[in-house]
């Protein structure tokens, strides 16, 4: 089996794979390495969904803001009924949902649960890490010093008149979420009919701290 | 008294919304997450630390000029930890509006991790390495290795001169002054192009405290390392806050076979 068949017929990101896909896995560290980013992304998922399941509101909350809407629509099956907690029970389901809401909107909306997916594994195929410039060196072909990929995976765009990045140097990596318009103003091309969309981008930062090479983790890293 | 209701719930919600930085607002930036990428040599009984800034001017064909800033605080204890507080508010000089929170590197060689941490949301991504090179006594400064690595790159002119020793913020540096020609034709240039790196290296830290360079096509580069306290740093800065919440990231992907 190769590459192309394995991921023809492998299973769900998260499921376990069988018995003939697994001895492929055992054979080609790429695949291998692809597919344990692919598992630890769906574990990041549902670790993110089982966090937000609990920022429903309470089974109470949606009743009492249920029973009022009917009473003041007139949909009660039963006789209307006039009765002095009534409007009581609203107000407060209303001041406890306006309660959930906001610790919603200020505690589960902020970035949190985005970063607990590793950014090693990204919505896309390939390399997803920075790979070592040891690795390149060792293949016997000198660094030169117009290119910036003996340091990087291949899907890095190193940025116009970005120093290159040395064989030791430490680096690290920041993603961001930015504007296609934004990424023209980098020196880099991009589709014109789709500049309002935002891409997820990582950004390489050499031990200056300067920016040194930008890649696009979604969409399969294209730009167009 | 519902819309009354619906209409205080929209108010409060767009006022939360507002006050999230660079969140949903077209044309900005937004923060999702950091990561160690590859740490440098590990440096051990030399701890410092200081502020690191670095200017990069590039002037165009028509006179108009761009200007890069970026800035840092570095840490380094004497088992060789690092601990780098990374500014974003230009994104290493990619946008000079980005106004992103900070974020921390932590590079631990005794543990054999590194972490990123972003005190905003108060997560952290956590990534196990294996040993990184270790930087041996006599090893080569910057000057040095980078002329081992351009040696290899014929036909190029090479030339290093050595500047001496001054003091520069109050640790001795030696200077070295390598300056490197492209010859003509060799990238499609028709004129040779000169690059001029000026590096003033400090024996006792192990990094180098000012360096310049100077190339045509990326323009002209000054790091500067100032403030520079020798005491140890305390080891707090080097370990994640207990309230940070941790993700482990799948670590470095290693090379995929050529076949």
């Amino acid at each position: 089996m190769n590459c192309q068949e394995f991921w023809n017929t492998a299973p769900q990101p998260g499921a376990e794979a069988e018995v003939h896909l697994a001895s492929h896995l055992a054979e080609c560290p790429a695949c291998a390495t692809k597919w344990e980013h692919q598992r630890a992304l769906a574990a990041g998922l549902r670790l993110v969904a089982e966090e937000w399941r609990s920022v429903e509101a309470p089974a109470r909350v949606e009743a009492g803001l249920t029973a009022a809407f009917r009473a003041q629509k007139g949909f009660e099956r039963r006789p209307a009924r006039s009765s002095w907690w009534m409007p009581v029970l609203a107000w407060a389901s209303a001041a406890a949902a306006m309660v959930v809401v906001s610790l919603f909107l200020v505690r589960g909306w902020q970035p949190t649960a985005e970063p607990r997916v590793p950014l090693a594994a990204p919505q896309r195929t390939g390399p997803v890490t920075l790979e070592f410039a040891a690795q390149e060196q060792d293949g016997g072909a000198p660094a030169d010093m117009e290119d910036d990929s003996s340091g990087l995976g291949n899907d890095f765009i190193r940025l116009p008149n970005a120093a290159r990045i040395e064989p030791n140097e430490d680096v690290n990596l920041v993603r961001v979420e930015v504007p296609r318009s934004t990424l023209i103003a980098l020196g880099l091309t991009v589709s014109e009919d789709r500049t309002s969309d935002s891409v997820l981008a990582d950004v390489v930062l050499g031990s200056d701290g300067m920016a040194r090479a930008v890649r696009v983790v979604d969409e399969g890293g294209s730009l167009e | 008294m519902n819309r009354i209701l619906v209409a205080g719930l929209l108010v409060l919600a767009a006022g939360v919304y507002a006050q999230e930085p660079g969140r949903g607002r077209p044309g900005n930036w937004r923060f999702i997450g950091a990561e160690a990428g590859r740490p440098g040599p590990v440096v051990k009984n030399a701890p410092f630390s200081a502020d690191v800034t670095t200017e990069t001017t590039q002037v165009l064909a028509d006179g108009n000029r761009i200007h890069r800033t970026s800035s840092q605080r570095l840490y380094r204890d004497s088992e060789g930890r690092t601990r780098r507080e990374q500014s974003l508010e230009s994104l290493g000089g990619l946008a000079s509006n980005a106004n992103l929170p900070p974020v921390v590197f932590i590079n631990d060689p005794v543990a054999g991790v590194d972490y990123a941490l972003s005190p905003a949301s108060r997560t952290t991504t956590k990534t196990v390495r294996g040993n990184p090179p270790q930087l041996p006594g006599n090893a080569p400064g910057p000057g040095r290795r980078m002329a081992r690595i351009q040696s290899a790159e014929n036909p190029r002119t090479v030339k290093n001169e050595a500047l001496g020793r001054q003091t520069i913020e109050g640790v001795a540096a030696d200077g070295t002054r390598n300056t490197t020609i492209i010859p003509a034709g060799q990238v499609g240039n028709e004129q040779p192009i000169q690059i001029v790196t000026e590096a003033w290296y400090s024996p006792d830290l192990h990094v180098a405290v000012l360096i310049k360079r100077s190339d045509p096509r990326t323009g002209d580069t000054i790091t500067r390392y100032t403030n520079i306290n020798r005491s140890e740093p305390p080891h707090s800065l080097f370990e994640v806050p207990a309230d940070y919440k941790i993700s482990e990231s799948a670590g470095p992907a290693p090379r995929p076979p050529s076949k």
